[in-house]
Protein backbone atom coordinates (compact mmCIF):
# COMPACT_ATOMS: atom_id res chain seq x y z
CA UNK A 1 0.00 0.00 0.00
CA UNK A 2 1.40 3.44 -0.74
CA UNK A 3 0.24 7.07 -0.60
CA UNK A 4 -2.98 8.77 -1.69
CA UNK A 5 -4.36 7.34 -4.65
CA UNK A 6 -4.28 8.74 -7.71
CA UNK A 7 -7.14 10.12 -9.42
CA UNK A 8 -7.63 11.00 -13.24
CA UNK A 9 -10.47 13.17 -14.33
CA UNK A 10 -10.62 14.61 -17.94
CA UNK A 11 -12.11 17.43 -18.59
CA UNK A 12 -15.68 17.48 -20.31
CA UNK A 13 -14.15 19.28 -23.05
CA UNK A 14 -11.22 16.60 -23.89
CA UNK A 15 -13.53 13.47 -23.60
CA UNK A 16 -16.04 15.74 -26.45
CA UNK A 17 -13.32 16.86 -28.06
CA UNK A 18 -12.11 12.70 -28.34
CA UNK A 19 -15.59 11.92 -29.64
CA UNK A 20 -15.41 14.77 -31.91
CA UNK A 21 -12.44 13.08 -34.06
CA UNK A 22 -13.89 9.48 -33.52
CA UNK A 23 -16.87 10.43 -35.15
CA UNK A 24 -15.01 11.95 -38.26
CA UNK A 25 -12.41 8.89 -38.11
CA UNK A 26 -15.68 7.13 -38.13
CA UNK A 27 -16.85 8.69 -41.35
CA UNK A 28 -13.44 8.52 -43.05
CA UNK A 29 -12.70 4.69 -42.15
CA UNK A 30 -16.87 4.18 -43.97
CA UNK A 31 -15.88 6.08 -47.11
CA UNK A 32 -12.57 4.29 -47.78
CA UNK A 33 -14.44 0.83 -46.98
CA UNK A 34 -17.34 1.77 -49.33
CA UNK A 35 -15.09 2.71 -51.65
CA UNK A 36 -12.44 0.34 -51.45
CA UNK A 37 -12.47 -2.47 -54.64
CA UNK A 38 -14.18 -4.89 -54.01
CA UNK A 39 -12.76 -8.66 -53.22
CA UNK A 40 -11.81 -11.24 -56.01
CA UNK A 41 -13.01 -14.39 -53.93
CA UNK A 42 -15.51 -13.02 -51.68
CA UNK A 43 -16.97 -9.80 -53.23
CA UNK A 44 -19.00 -6.89 -51.63
CA UNK A 45 -19.04 -9.47 -48.40
CA UNK A 46 -15.39 -9.02 -47.88
CA UNK A 47 -16.40 -5.36 -46.82
CA UNK A 48 -17.20 -6.47 -43.52
CA UNK A 49 -13.82 -7.18 -42.46
CA UNK A 50 -12.99 -3.58 -42.60
CA UNK A 51 -15.51 -3.66 -39.11
CA UNK A 52 -14.54 -7.07 -38.13
CA UNK A 53 -11.43 -7.26 -38.28
CA UNK A 54 -10.69 -3.35 -36.15
CA UNK A 55 -13.50 -4.47 -33.66
CA UNK A 56 -11.59 -7.59 -32.65
CA UNK A 57 -8.63 -5.94 -32.32
CA UNK A 58 -9.87 -3.27 -30.43
CA UNK A 59 -11.80 -5.14 -28.24
CA UNK A 60 -8.07 -6.93 -27.45
CA UNK A 61 -6.75 -3.60 -26.76
CA UNK A 62 -9.63 -2.99 -24.43
CA UNK A 63 -9.33 -6.25 -22.50
CA UNK A 64 -5.78 -6.13 -22.18
CA UNK A 65 -6.00 -2.34 -20.70
CA UNK A 66 -8.57 -3.95 -18.56
CA UNK A 67 -5.75 -6.10 -17.61
CA UNK A 68 -3.46 -3.82 -16.59
CA UNK A 69 -5.67 -1.11 -14.83
CA UNK A 70 -6.76 -4.41 -13.01
CA UNK A 71 -2.84 -5.41 -11.69
CA UNK A 72 -2.41 -1.78 -11.25
CA UNK A 73 -5.51 -1.74 -8.65
CA UNK A 74 -4.31 -4.12 -6.82
CA UNK A 75 -0.85 -2.34 -6.49
CA UNK A 76 -2.34 0.85 -5.88
CA UNK A 77 -5.93 0.45 -4.73
CA UNK A 78 -6.83 3.72 -6.95
CA UNK A 79 -10.05 4.14 -7.54
CA UNK A 80 -9.16 6.07 -11.07
CA UNK A 81 -7.94 2.36 -11.75
CA UNK A 82 -10.81 0.21 -10.80
CA UNK A 83 -12.89 2.84 -12.63
CA UNK A 84 -10.74 2.25 -16.14
CA UNK A 85 -10.41 -1.51 -15.59
CA UNK A 86 -14.08 -1.62 -15.70
CA UNK A 87 -14.57 0.70 -18.36
CA UNK A 88 -12.15 -0.15 -20.50
CA UNK A 89 -13.46 -4.33 -20.37
CA UNK A 90 -17.25 -3.03 -20.47
CA UNK A 91 -16.27 -1.24 -23.98
CA UNK A 92 -14.40 -4.55 -24.80
CA UNK A 93 -17.38 -6.76 -24.33
CA UNK A 94 -19.52 -4.06 -26.77
CA UNK A 95 -16.65 -5.11 -29.89
CA UNK A 96 -16.17 -8.64 -28.80
CA UNK A 97 -20.14 -9.19 -29.02
CA UNK A 98 -19.65 -6.38 -32.32
CA UNK A 99 -16.90 -9.01 -33.62
CA UNK A 100 -19.08 -11.97 -33.00
CA UNK A 101 -22.13 -10.03 -35.19
CA UNK A 102 -20.06 -8.84 -38.07
CA UNK A 103 -18.46 -12.55 -37.92
CA UNK A 104 -21.53 -14.36 -38.20
CA UNK A 105 -22.95 -12.12 -41.07
CA UNK A 106 -20.03 -12.54 -42.93
CA UNK A 107 -19.45 -16.82 -42.40
CA UNK A 108 -22.86 -16.19 -43.84
CA UNK A 109 -22.23 -14.65 -47.53
CA UNK A 110 -19.04 -16.99 -47.36
CA UNK A 111 -19.14 -19.65 -45.72
CA UNK A 112 -22.66 -20.41 -45.91
CA UNK A 113 -23.43 -20.62 -42.21
CA UNK A 114 -24.30 -18.21 -39.60
CA UNK A 115 -22.35 -20.16 -36.90
CA UNK A 116 -19.21 -23.31 -37.98
CA UNK A 117 -18.72 -25.18 -34.56
CA UNK A 118 -15.75 -26.21 -36.54
CA UNK A 119 -14.34 -22.42 -36.28
CA UNK A 120 -12.23 -22.74 -33.65
CA UNK A 121 -11.70 -18.77 -33.60
CA UNK A 122 -15.35 -18.24 -33.46
CA UNK A 123 -16.14 -21.01 -30.60
CA UNK A 124 -13.61 -19.14 -28.68
CA UNK A 125 -14.57 -15.80 -29.04
CA UNK A 126 -17.72 -16.69 -27.73
CA UNK A 127 -16.69 -18.34 -24.87
CA UNK A 128 -14.55 -15.15 -23.84
CA UNK A 129 -17.38 -13.34 -24.72
CA UNK A 130 -20.02 -15.09 -21.78
CA UNK A 131 -16.90 -15.15 -19.30
CA UNK A 132 -16.77 -11.12 -19.87
CA UNK A 133 -20.73 -10.99 -19.33
CA UNK A 134 -20.45 -13.09 -16.03
CA UNK A 135 -17.51 -10.46 -15.20
CA UNK A 136 -19.92 -7.41 -15.92
CA UNK A 137 -22.44 -9.46 -14.09
CA UNK A 138 -20.27 -10.07 -11.08
CA UNK A 139 -20.02 -6.39 -10.78
CA UNK A 140 -22.84 -5.57 -10.56
CA UNK A 141 -23.88 -8.05 -8.11
CA UNK A 142 -21.47 -6.46 -5.41
CA UNK A 143 -22.85 -3.53 -3.53
CA UNK A 144 -19.54 -3.44 -1.69
CA UNK A 145 -16.80 -1.07 -3.35
CA UNK A 146 -14.05 -2.17 -2.42
CA UNK A 147 -14.92 -5.64 -2.40
CA UNK A 148 -16.50 -5.69 -5.95
CA UNK A 149 -13.26 -3.60 -7.55
CA UNK A 150 -10.90 -6.66 -5.67
CA UNK A 151 -12.99 -9.20 -6.92
CA UNK A 152 -13.21 -7.69 -10.53
CA UNK A 153 -10.04 -7.13 -10.42
CA UNK A 154 -8.72 -10.68 -9.99
CA UNK A 155 -11.05 -11.54 -12.65
CA UNK A 156 -9.96 -9.22 -14.94
CA UNK A 157 -6.68 -10.34 -14.67
CA UNK A 158 -7.62 -14.52 -15.27
CA UNK A 159 -9.78 -13.95 -18.12
CA UNK A 160 -7.44 -12.43 -20.04
CA UNK A 161 -5.82 -15.64 -20.26
CA UNK A 162 -8.30 -16.02 -23.17
CA UNK A 163 -7.14 -13.61 -25.26
CA UNK A 164 -4.03 -15.01 -26.82
CA UNK A 165 -6.21 -18.72 -26.67
CA UNK A 166 -8.76 -16.79 -29.10
CA UNK A 167 -5.89 -15.17 -31.00
CA UNK A 168 -3.70 -18.29 -31.73
CA UNK A 169 -6.41 -20.63 -32.09
CA UNK A 170 -6.58 -20.22 -35.52
CA UNK A 171 -2.75 -21.72 -35.52
CA UNK A 172 -3.15 -24.44 -32.97
CA UNK A 173 -6.50 -25.88 -33.89
CA UNK A 174 -7.38 -27.24 -37.64
CA UNK A 175 -10.06 -24.99 -38.26
CA UNK A 176 -11.97 -23.22 -41.27
CA UNK A 177 -11.17 -19.51 -39.90
CA UNK A 178 -8.46 -18.25 -41.97
CA UNK A 179 -5.53 -17.56 -40.32
CA UNK A 180 -4.35 -14.00 -38.95
CA UNK A 181 -3.57 -11.44 -41.94
CA UNK A 182 -2.03 -8.68 -40.06
CA UNK A 183 -0.93 -9.65 -36.65
CA UNK A 184 1.22 -12.09 -37.49
CA UNK A 185 4.39 -13.84 -35.82
CA UNK A 186 5.98 -13.34 -38.50
CA UNK A 187 4.85 -9.42 -38.39
CA UNK A 188 7.11 -8.08 -42.21
CA UNK A 189 4.88 -10.68 -43.92
CA UNK A 190 1.25 -9.26 -43.58
CA UNK A 191 -0.69 -11.16 -46.34
CA UNK A 192 -3.25 -8.76 -46.86
CA UNK A 193 -3.30 -6.72 -50.82
CA UNK A 194 -1.81 -2.91 -50.07
CA UNK A 195 -5.55 -1.81 -51.58
CA UNK A 196 -7.52 -3.23 -48.57
CA UNK A 197 -4.34 -1.86 -46.17
CA UNK A 198 -5.69 1.96 -46.42
CA UNK A 199 -9.19 1.40 -45.51
CA UNK A 200 -8.60 -0.62 -42.40
CA UNK A 201 -6.15 1.21 -40.89
CA UNK A 202 -8.60 3.99 -41.13
CA UNK A 203 -10.94 2.17 -39.62
CA UNK A 204 -8.66 0.73 -37.13
CA UNK A 205 -7.45 4.32 -35.70
CA UNK A 206 -11.56 5.16 -35.74
CA UNK A 207 -12.38 2.44 -33.55
CA UNK A 208 -9.04 2.59 -31.29
CA UNK A 209 -10.40 6.89 -30.97
CA UNK A 210 -13.70 5.40 -30.47
CA UNK A 211 -12.78 2.94 -27.67
CA UNK A 212 -10.85 6.14 -25.92
CA UNK A 213 -13.80 8.21 -25.94
CA UNK A 214 -16.30 5.67 -24.77
CA UNK A 215 -14.07 4.75 -21.91
CA UNK A 216 -13.51 8.52 -21.46
CA UNK A 217 -17.35 8.54 -21.26
CA UNK A 218 -18.32 5.46 -18.91
CA UNK A 219 -15.36 6.27 -16.51
CA UNK A 220 -17.08 9.63 -16.06
CA UNK A 221 -20.34 8.33 -15.44
CA UNK A 222 -18.99 5.67 -12.82
CA UNK A 223 -17.33 8.95 -11.36
CA UNK A 224 -20.30 10.48 -11.02
CA UNK A 225 -22.55 7.83 -10.12
CA UNK A 226 -19.82 7.14 -7.34
CA UNK A 227 -20.41 10.67 -6.12
CA UNK A 228 -24.24 10.35 -5.84
CA UNK A 229 -23.89 7.01 -4.40
CA UNK A 230 -22.04 9.11 -1.52
CA UNK A 231 -24.54 12.03 -1.48
CA UNK A 232 -27.20 9.94 -1.30
CA UNK A 233 -26.00 7.32 1.59
CA UNK A 234 -26.23 4.35 -0.39
CA UNK A 235 -23.28 1.68 -1.91
CA UNK A 236 -24.96 0.47 -4.82
CA UNK A 237 -22.55 -0.65 -7.68
CA UNK A 238 -21.56 1.34 -10.84
CA UNK A 239 -24.25 1.14 -13.69
CA UNK A 240 -26.53 -0.28 -10.97
CA UNK A 241 -29.01 2.12 -10.86
CA UNK A 242 -32.11 1.53 -12.99
CA UNK A 243 -34.21 4.34 -12.42
CA UNK A 244 -34.06 8.16 -11.51
CA UNK A 245 -33.61 8.95 -7.76
CA UNK A 246 -36.65 9.05 -5.61
CA UNK A 247 -38.32 12.64 -5.78
CA UNK A 248 -37.01 13.23 -8.85
CA UNK A 249 -39.66 13.59 -12.02
CA UNK A 250 -38.75 12.84 -15.72
CA UNK B 1 6.40 -24.90 4.76
CA UNK B 2 5.12 -27.94 6.58
CA UNK B 3 2.83 -25.87 8.46
CA UNK B 4 1.42 -25.01 5.25
CA UNK B 5 0.83 -28.01 4.03
CA UNK B 6 -0.72 -28.94 7.39
CA UNK B 7 -3.36 -26.20 6.99
CA UNK B 8 -4.38 -27.44 3.90
CA UNK B 9 -5.00 -30.85 5.55
CA UNK B 10 -6.78 -29.19 8.08
CA UNK B 11 -8.99 -26.95 5.31
CA UNK B 12 -9.09 -30.46 3.31
CA UNK B 13 -10.19 -32.58 6.21
CA UNK B 14 -12.88 -30.04 7.81
CA UNK B 15 -14.88 -29.74 4.22
CA UNK B 16 -14.55 -33.68 3.51
CA UNK B 17 -16.44 -33.69 7.09
CA UNK B 18 -18.90 -30.93 6.46
CA UNK B 19 -19.88 -32.82 3.22
CA UNK B 20 -20.09 -36.13 5.10
CA UNK B 21 -22.81 -34.52 7.64
CA UNK B 22 -24.34 -32.50 4.93
CA UNK B 23 -24.30 -34.88 2.11
CA UNK B 24 -25.38 -32.32 -0.60
CA UNK B 25 -22.74 -34.18 -3.30
CA UNK B 26 -24.34 -37.82 -2.39
CA UNK B 27 -27.81 -37.28 -2.03
CA UNK B 28 -28.55 -34.13 -4.54
CA UNK B 29 -25.90 -33.50 -7.08
CA UNK B 30 -25.29 -37.30 -8.06
CA UNK B 31 -28.70 -38.16 -8.48
CA UNK B 32 -29.58 -35.02 -10.58
CA UNK B 33 -26.72 -35.42 -12.89
CA UNK B 34 -27.65 -39.28 -13.25
CA UNK B 35 -30.93 -37.72 -14.39
CA UNK B 36 -29.54 -35.58 -17.28
CA UNK B 37 -27.38 -38.67 -18.36
CA UNK B 38 -30.59 -40.77 -18.34
CA UNK B 39 -32.52 -38.00 -20.21
CA UNK B 40 -30.00 -36.65 -23.21
CA UNK B 41 -30.80 -39.41 -25.28
CA UNK B 42 -34.85 -38.40 -25.20
CA UNK B 43 -33.47 -34.84 -26.70
CA UNK B 44 -30.90 -36.42 -29.16
CA UNK B 45 -32.27 -39.51 -30.00
CA UNK B 46 -32.01 -42.66 -29.17
CA UNK B 47 -30.23 -44.10 -32.35
CA UNK B 48 -27.48 -46.85 -31.07
CA UNK B 49 -24.44 -45.79 -33.77
CA UNK B 50 -24.98 -41.97 -32.30
CA UNK B 51 -25.41 -42.78 -28.17
CA UNK B 52 -22.18 -45.15 -28.95
CA UNK B 53 -20.17 -41.89 -30.20
CA UNK B 54 -21.86 -39.18 -27.92
CA UNK B 55 -21.76 -41.06 -24.68
CA UNK B 56 -18.03 -40.22 -23.39
CA UNK B 57 -18.37 -36.31 -24.48
CA UNK B 58 -22.21 -36.15 -22.49
CA UNK B 59 -20.49 -37.85 -19.24
CA UNK B 60 -17.58 -34.56 -19.00
CA UNK B 61 -20.52 -32.31 -19.88
CA UNK B 62 -22.37 -33.44 -16.91
CA UNK B 63 -19.82 -33.74 -14.87
CA UNK B 64 -18.70 -30.32 -15.29
CA UNK B 65 -22.07 -28.71 -15.45
CA UNK B 66 -22.96 -30.69 -12.15
CA UNK B 67 -19.70 -30.41 -10.87
CA UNK B 68 -19.58 -26.71 -10.91
CA UNK B 69 -22.73 -27.23 -8.57
CA UNK B 70 -20.38 -29.40 -6.37
CA UNK B 71 -17.56 -26.90 -6.09
CA UNK B 72 -19.89 -24.06 -5.75
CA UNK B 73 -22.09 -26.14 -3.06
CA UNK B 74 -23.34 -23.87 -0.56
CA UNK B 75 -21.35 -25.56 2.42
CA UNK B 76 -17.91 -23.95 0.52
CA UNK B 77 -19.56 -20.61 0.91
CA UNK B 78 -17.07 -19.47 3.44
CA UNK B 79 -18.34 -16.15 4.45
CA UNK B 80 -19.41 -14.65 8.28
CA UNK B 81 -18.22 -16.67 11.03
CA UNK B 82 -16.54 -19.75 9.71
CA UNK B 83 -14.22 -16.94 7.65
CA UNK B 84 -13.89 -15.08 11.01
CA UNK B 85 -12.83 -18.33 12.77
CA UNK B 86 -10.64 -19.59 9.97
CA UNK B 87 -9.05 -16.33 10.11
CA UNK B 88 -8.50 -15.66 13.88
CA UNK B 89 -6.88 -19.22 13.96
CA UNK B 90 -4.02 -17.81 11.66
CA UNK B 91 -5.12 -19.60 7.80
CA UNK B 92 -2.58 -18.98 5.43
CA UNK B 93 -5.02 -18.01 2.43
CA UNK B 94 -3.25 -19.77 -0.08
CA UNK B 95 -3.38 -22.97 2.54
CA UNK B 96 -7.39 -22.31 2.52
CA UNK B 97 -7.91 -22.07 -0.93
CA UNK B 98 -5.79 -25.54 -2.00
CA UNK B 99 -7.62 -27.12 1.43
CA UNK B 100 -10.80 -26.35 -0.55
CA UNK B 101 -9.81 -27.13 -3.88
CA UNK B 102 -8.72 -30.43 -3.06
CA UNK B 103 -11.50 -31.62 -1.26
CA UNK B 104 -14.00 -30.69 -4.01
CA UNK B 105 -11.54 -32.65 -6.69
CA UNK B 106 -12.07 -35.39 -4.23
CA UNK B 107 -15.74 -34.65 -4.18
CA UNK B 108 -15.59 -34.72 -8.35
CA UNK B 109 -13.78 -37.55 -8.83
CA UNK B 110 -15.97 -39.56 -6.50
CA UNK B 111 -18.83 -37.99 -8.94
CA UNK B 112 -17.05 -39.63 -11.97
CA UNK B 113 -16.29 -42.26 -10.54
CA UNK B 114 -20.50 -43.08 -10.36
CA UNK B 115 -21.38 -41.18 -13.06
CA UNK B 116 -18.43 -43.24 -15.59
CA UNK B 117 -19.82 -46.74 -15.28
CA UNK B 118 -23.80 -45.39 -15.63
CA UNK B 119 -22.72 -43.55 -18.96
CA UNK B 120 -21.41 -47.27 -19.87
CA UNK B 121 -24.42 -49.23 -19.42
CA UNK B 122 -26.53 -46.40 -21.26
CA UNK B 123 -24.67 -45.18 -23.90
CA UNK B 124 -22.43 -48.40 -24.40
CA UNK B 125 -19.08 -46.65 -25.60
CA UNK B 126 -17.27 -47.94 -28.66
CA UNK B 127 -13.69 -49.21 -28.19
CA UNK B 128 -11.98 -50.88 -25.08
CA UNK B 129 -10.89 -48.32 -22.42
CA UNK B 130 -7.35 -47.68 -21.36
CA UNK B 131 -8.15 -47.82 -17.61
CA UNK B 132 -4.69 -46.00 -17.04
CA UNK B 133 -5.36 -43.36 -18.89
CA UNK B 134 -8.93 -43.21 -18.40
CA UNK B 135 -7.90 -43.12 -14.20
CA UNK B 136 -4.96 -40.07 -15.22
CA UNK B 137 -7.62 -38.26 -16.96
CA UNK B 138 -10.74 -38.70 -14.24
CA UNK B 139 -7.89 -37.35 -11.45
CA UNK B 140 -5.81 -34.46 -13.73
CA UNK B 141 -10.39 -33.30 -14.93
CA UNK B 142 -11.37 -33.32 -11.00
CA UNK B 143 -8.16 -31.66 -9.20
CA UNK B 144 -8.82 -29.06 -12.47
CA UNK B 145 -12.61 -28.33 -11.93
CA UNK B 146 -12.07 -28.64 -8.28
CA UNK B 147 -9.33 -25.36 -8.23
CA UNK B 148 -11.38 -23.70 -11.02
CA UNK B 149 -14.58 -23.90 -8.63
CA UNK B 150 -12.89 -23.19 -6.04
CA UNK B 151 -11.29 -19.70 -7.45
CA UNK B 152 -15.03 -18.76 -8.72
CA UNK B 153 -16.34 -19.89 -5.51
CA UNK B 154 -13.99 -17.58 -3.54
CA UNK B 155 -15.23 -14.30 -6.25
CA UNK B 156 -18.66 -14.76 -5.48
CA UNK B 157 -18.73 -15.71 -1.66
CA UNK B 158 -21.47 -13.95 0.16
CA UNK B 159 -23.65 -13.01 -2.85
CA UNK B 160 -27.28 -13.68 -3.18
CA UNK B 161 -26.71 -14.37 -7.23
CA UNK B 162 -23.71 -17.03 -6.06
CA UNK B 163 -25.45 -20.21 -7.69
CA UNK B 164 -26.82 -18.14 -11.24
CA UNK B 165 -23.21 -16.35 -11.10
CA UNK B 166 -20.35 -18.96 -10.15
CA UNK B 167 -21.58 -21.26 -12.85
CA UNK B 168 -21.78 -18.07 -15.41
CA UNK B 169 -17.88 -17.09 -14.60
CA UNK B 170 -16.47 -20.98 -13.91
CA UNK B 171 -18.05 -22.72 -17.21
CA UNK B 172 -16.13 -20.41 -19.84
CA UNK B 173 -12.62 -21.10 -18.42
CA UNK B 174 -13.75 -24.61 -18.61
CA UNK B 175 -14.15 -25.38 -21.70
CA UNK B 176 -10.43 -26.71 -22.55
CA UNK B 177 -11.16 -29.43 -19.12
CA UNK B 178 -14.46 -30.26 -21.06
CA UNK B 179 -12.13 -30.99 -24.13
CA UNK B 180 -9.60 -32.28 -22.79
CA UNK B 181 -11.38 -34.99 -21.17
CA UNK B 182 -13.66 -35.77 -23.51
CA UNK B 183 -11.60 -35.71 -26.23
CA UNK B 184 -8.99 -37.51 -23.70
CA UNK B 185 -11.47 -40.29 -22.93
CA UNK B 186 -11.92 -40.63 -26.52
CA UNK B 187 -8.65 -41.19 -27.24
CA UNK B 188 -8.29 -43.89 -24.59
CA UNK B 189 -11.16 -45.85 -25.33
CA UNK B 190 -9.69 -46.19 -29.17
CA UNK B 191 -6.20 -47.16 -27.74
CA UNK B 192 -4.35 -44.18 -29.15
CA UNK B 193 -3.43 -42.58 -25.49
CA UNK B 194 -3.93 -39.09 -24.10
CA UNK B 195 -0.59 -37.85 -23.47
CA UNK B 196 -1.29 -34.73 -25.40
CA UNK B 197 -4.90 -34.36 -23.82
CA UNK B 198 -3.37 -35.27 -20.11
CA UNK B 199 -0.45 -32.87 -20.22
CA UNK B 200 -3.34 -29.81 -21.30
CA UNK B 201 -4.79 -30.66 -18.25
CA UNK B 202 -1.60 -30.76 -16.13
CA UNK B 203 -0.71 -27.25 -17.59
CA UNK B 204 -3.91 -25.79 -16.61
CA UNK B 205 -3.71 -27.09 -12.70
CA UNK B 206 -0.46 -25.81 -12.78
CA UNK B 207 -1.69 -22.30 -13.96
CA UNK B 208 -4.76 -22.25 -12.07
CA UNK B 209 -2.35 -23.75 -8.76
CA UNK B 210 -0.01 -20.54 -9.57
CA UNK B 211 -3.13 -18.04 -10.31
CA UNK B 212 -4.77 -19.17 -7.12
CA UNK B 213 -1.82 -18.91 -4.98
CA UNK B 214 -0.86 -15.63 -6.10
CA UNK B 215 -4.50 -14.22 -5.66
CA UNK B 216 -5.35 -16.04 -2.58
CA UNK B 217 -4.26 -13.22 -0.11
CA UNK B 218 -6.63 -10.33 -2.31
CA UNK B 219 -9.53 -12.25 -2.59
CA UNK B 220 -9.23 -13.30 1.15
CA UNK B 221 -9.58 -10.19 2.59
CA UNK B 222 -12.97 -9.06 0.52
CA UNK B 223 -14.26 -12.06 2.86
CA UNK B 224 -14.06 -10.45 6.11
Amino acid sequence: MTGAPATLRPRPGVITATGVVALCLLVGGLYMSVTAPAEETQGEAARLLFVHVPSVITAYIALGAGLLAAAWYLIRRSPTADRLSAAAIEVGVLFTAMTLLTGMIWGRFVWGVWWDWGDARMVSTAVLFFFYVGYLTLRRSIMDARVRAVRCAVLGIVGFVQVPIVHYSVLWFRTLHQGPSVIRPDLANSTIDAVFLGPLGAALAAFLVALVYLVLVRMRIARLEEEISGLSGTTQPVGASVGPPSGLSV
Amino acid sequence: MTAFWKQVGWVFVKDMRVEVRGGTTLRTAIPFAALALLLAPLATGTETALLRRIGPGMLWLVVILFGMAVALRPESDESGPVRDLLTLSGLDPAAGLLGRSLASAVLLFGVTLVLAPLMVVLYAPEGSPGWGWLALLAIAGAMAMGLLGTLVGALVTGLRARTALGPLLAIPPAVPILLATARGTDSALSQRGSLSWLLLLVAMNLALVIVGVLLAGPMDETTR
